[in-house]
C-alpha cells in the first residue's frame, strides 16, 4: 500500500466529521423554524463525512500520489518553542519566555549556530520588551 | 460630482502627515515582507494587529492595506533579481522577468512592473471609488437569505478559482466552517466543541487560525528544506525601458489591469489568481508564444500590473457587503472589529472620512511605492543575504507575542503552533490552506443568516429561491459548480495553474 495523498486527506476529513458528530451529538437541533445550537454543525459534519469519503475514492482510482513525511525536527522545535512561551510567560514574564521561544526554536534547524542564537536571542528579547511593552504599552510583566 | 467630491474628502483625511507616516510605514512594510521569502501578508498582518490598537482607526486600517498592496511591489523585486518570488502572486513574473535579468535588462524589468503596478494601483482606486456607492446600496436591500446565499457563492468560488483538487477544496471549506462554530452560539448561549476549555468558549481566534496556517506553516516548511536556495542576483544596470519596451508593454499592462480589477473583485480571488490568469491570457493572445519563458517583457507587465490590481479591487467586496475574499481581508475584518466598525455598507455613509480615507490612501501609497522602490532595490537586496537561520527565530518570536497580546491568553500560544502543524501536514496532502481560513471566518455568519432567514419564513427552505437577489446568486454558485466538470473549464484551469 503506498502512502496515497488523497486516501490521507480523505480520511482526515471523515474523522473530523465522525467526531463533530460524535461529540455534537446531543446538542440539541431544533426545528428548521427554530434552529437550535445543533442543526448548523450537525448538517456540516455530515456534508464533511461525505466529501472525505468521495476524496478518497477518489484518491483510490487515481494515480497515487505519495505525500512527504513530516519532518520531525522542525515540528517538535517550533512546538516546544509555543509550550515554553505559554509556561514561561505568565510565571517568569516576557523577557525569559522570549528568549526561550528563540533559543528552543533555533534548535529546529539544523545550521543554527550556537553564538549566534545566544546573541539573537538577547538582542530578540530586549527588542521585545521595548517595542511591545514600553513602545506599545502592553501590560506584560518583562521579569518575574 | 459627488464622486469628486467624496475623493476629496478622503484625500483630505489621508493626507494628514500622521497618516502619510503610516501610509508609507505600511507601503514600506508590505515591500520588505514581500521581498523576504517565507513571511507573507498574511502573517505579517496578523503580527501587527496588536500593534494597532493604539492607533486612531483610520491610521491602523490605511497601515495595514499598505502591506497588502506593497507585498505586490517588493514580491517582483527579488522574482526579477534572483528568480525568487517573495510572494505566490510574483510566481510567473519570475520566468520571464530573470530571463530579462540575466539578458542585462533588470533595469526595464523592475521599472515595467513598477509602473505597471502604478498604473493598475490607480485604476484600481479609481474603481473601488465608482463601484462602492451603487454596490452599498444594493447591499443596504440585503437580508439574511441573501447574505446566506452570497456566502455560499464567495465560499465556492474561492474553491473553483484557487489550484488544485475541487473536491478536497470543497471538503476543506465544510472543516472551516465547522472550526468556526467552535464556542459558544450566540442565539442560545449553547458551549460547542470547546472540550472543557474555558479559553475556548470565545471560539478560536481568527489571528490563531490564520498566523497558524500561513505564518507558522510557512517556517515549518522552509525549515524543511535542508538547503535554502541560492540564486546569482542580477545586477540592475541601465533603469529606464527603452521606447521600443514601452509599446510592447503598454497594452499588457492595460490588459493585466482589467483582468485583475475584474478577479479581485470575484470572491475567492485576489492578487495570487489574478498574475496567474494575466500571465497565460498574454501567451495565448502573443503572436509568437515562444518567446515566453525568455524574457518577454509582456510576461512581467501583464502579471504584474494584475496582481495590484486585484490586489485592491478585492477591498470592495469588503467595504460594500462586509464580506471578505481571501484571507488578507478576513484580517482587515478583524482589524474593523478591533476599533468597533462592523464592516459593511453603513460605513460609507456612517464614517465617510474613514471609508473614501482609506481608499485615497490606497492611491498615495502606490504613488509613494514607485516613487521609493526603484530607488530602493539595492537596500531590498541587501536584505535578502540575511540568513533564514537568523530571521526565523525573530519571526516566530513575533507571531507568538502577537499571538498573545491580542487576549493575554497564552493557550492561544500553543493553539497557534498547532495550527502551524496541521497545515503543514494538509498542505502535505495536497489540500490548500486558504478556502479552509476564509470559511472558517464565515462560519459563524453563515449560520446566523442561515438561522434568521428560515425563522422568518417559518422554516420554508425555498426562501432562497424565491428572493430574486438569492435566487441570482445562488444560480451562478451552480454554474461555478457546473464549470468544474466541463472539460474545457478543467483544461483550463489546469494551463492557468500550470507554470
Amino acid at each position: 500500500m503506498t502512502r496515497r495523498q488523497d486516501v490521507a486527506a480523505g480520511a482526515i476529513f471523515v474523522a473530523f466529521g465522525i467526531a463533530a458528530l460524535g461529540v455534537g451529538w446531543n446538542y440539541p437541533t431544533g426545528s428548521a423554524t427554530r434552529m437550535g445550537p445543533g442543526y448548523f454543525p450537525m448538517l456540516l459534519a455530515a456534508v464533511l463525512i461525505g466529501f472525505g469519503i468521495a476524496v478518497a475514492l477518489a484518491g483510490l482510482r487515481n494515480r497515487a500520489i505519495p505525500f512527504e513525511r513530516m519532518a520531525l525536527r522542525p515540528a517538535a522545535a517550533i512546538m516546544g518553542a509555543a509550550l515554553a512561551f505559554s509556561v514561561l510567560l505568565p510565571l517568569a514574564g516576557l523577557v525569559p519566555a522570549s528568549a526561550a521561544v528563540v533559543a528552543i526554536g533555533s534548535l529546529g534547524y539544523r545550521e543554527s549556530r550556537p553564538v549566534e542564537v545566544l546573541l539573537s536571542a538577547l538582542l530578540l528579547s530586549a527588542f521585545n520588551a521595548a517595542l511591545f511593552v514600553w513602545g506599545l504599552g502592553l501590560t506584560i510583566n518583562l521579569f518575574w | 460630482m459627488v464622486l469628486a467630491d467624496s475623493l476629496a474628502l478622503g484625500l483630505a483625511a489621508a493626507a494628514t502627515p500622521i497618516n502619510l507616516v503610516y501610509c508609507l510605514t505600511g507601503a514600506l512594510l508590505g515591500t520588505l515582507i514581500g521581498v523576504l521569502p517565507g513571511i507573507g501578508p498574511v502573517a505579517t498582518i496578523a503580527m501587527l494587529l496588536p500593534v494597532t490598537f493604539k492607533l486612531e482607526p483610520l491610521s491602523a486600517l490605511i497601515m495595514l492595506s499598505g502591506i497588502y498592496y506593497g507585498a505586490q511591489y517588493g514580491g517582483s523585486t527579488t522574482a526579477i533579481l534572483m528568480k525568487l518570488p517573495g510572494e505566490a502572486s510574483s510566481v510567473v513574473t519570475a520566468l520571464d522577468g530573470y530571463e530579462m535579468a540575466r539578458r542585462g535588462r533588470a533595469g526595464p524589468a523592475l521599472a515595467v512592473a513598477a509602473l505597471g503596478s502604478f498604473f493598475a494601483g490607480c485604476v484600481a482606486t479609481l474603481l473601488i471609488a465608482v463601484f462602492a456607492v451603487p454596490l452599498g446600496d444594493l447591499a443596504l436591500r440585503f437580508g439574511p437569505a441573501e447574505y446566506f446565499s452570497l456566502m455560499a457563492l464567495g465560499l465556492v468560488a474561492a474553491v473553483v478559482l484557487a489550484r488544485g483538487s475541487v473536491l478536497k477544496a470543497l471538503a476543506m471549506v465544510v472543516l472551516g466552517l465547522l472550526l468556526g462554530l467552535v464556542g459558544t452560539d450566540v442565539n442560545t448561549g449553547f458551549v460547542r466543541y470547546t472540550f472543557g476549555i474555558a479559553e475556548l468558549s470565545d471560539g478560536i481566534g481568527f489571528v490563531v487560525v490564520a498566523m497558524g496556517m500561513f505564518g507558522i506553516a510557512e517556517i515549518l516548511l522552509n525549515l524543511e528544506q535542508r538547503q535554502i536556495r541560492e540564486q546569482a542576483t542580477a545586477t540592475v544596470g541601465r533603469l529606464w525601458p527603452t521606447r521600443g519596451d514601452l509599446r510592447a508593454a503598454w497594452k499588457p499592462t492595460l490588459r493585466g489591469t482589467l483582468l485583475g480589477s475584474v478577479l479581485g473583485i470575484l470572491p475567492g480571488g485576489g492578487a495570487i489568481l489574478a498574475s496567474f490568469a494575466a500571465y497565460t491570457l498574454e501567451k495565448r493572445l502573443a503572436k509568437d508564444p515562444g518567446r515566453f519563458g525568455k524574457g518577454a517583457i509582456e510576461g512581467v507587465a501583464a502579471p504584474e500590473s494584475a496582481n495590484n490590481a486585484g490586489a485592491q479591487t478585492s477591498f470592495i467586496p469588503l467595504l460594500t457587503l462586509g464580506i471578505p475574499s481571501n484571507p488578507v481581508m478576513a484580517l482587515m475584518v478583524g482589524a474593523m472589529t478591533i476599533h468597533g466598525i462592523a464592516p459593511g455598507p453603513q460605513v460609507m455613509t456612517e464614517q465617510p472620512t474613514l471609508f473614501w480615507g482609506l481608499i485615497a490612501s490606497m492611491w498615495l501609497g502606490n504613488l509613494m511605492l514607485v516613487v521609493l522602490n526603484l530607488p530602493l532595490v539595492g537596500v531590498w537586496v541587501k536584505l535578502l543575504s540575511v540568513p533564514y537561520r537568523l530571521l526565523y527565530p525573530a519571526i516566530l518570536l513575533f507571531c507568538c507575542v502577537g499571538v498573545y497580546s491580542l487576549n493575554y491568553n497564552a493557550v492561544d500560544v500553543v493553539l497557534t503552533a498547532v495550527f502551524g502543524l496541521f497545515g503543514v501536514v494538509l498542505i502535505k496532502l495536497g489540500c490548500e490552506p486558504a478556502p479552509l481560513v476564509l470559511a472558517f471566518v464565515l462560519g459563524p455568519m453563515m449560520e446566523e443568516n442561515l438561522r434568521r432567514a428560515m425563522t422568518l419564513s417559518r422554516g420554508d427552505a425555498t426562501v432562497f429561491l424565491t428572493s430574486p437577489i438569492s435566487a441570482g446568486l445562488l444560480v451562478a454558485t451552480a454554474l461555478m459548480l457546473l464549470l468544474i466538470v466541463a472539460p474545457q473549464f478543467r483544461r483550463m484551469r489546469r494551463d492557468a495553474f500550470a507554470e
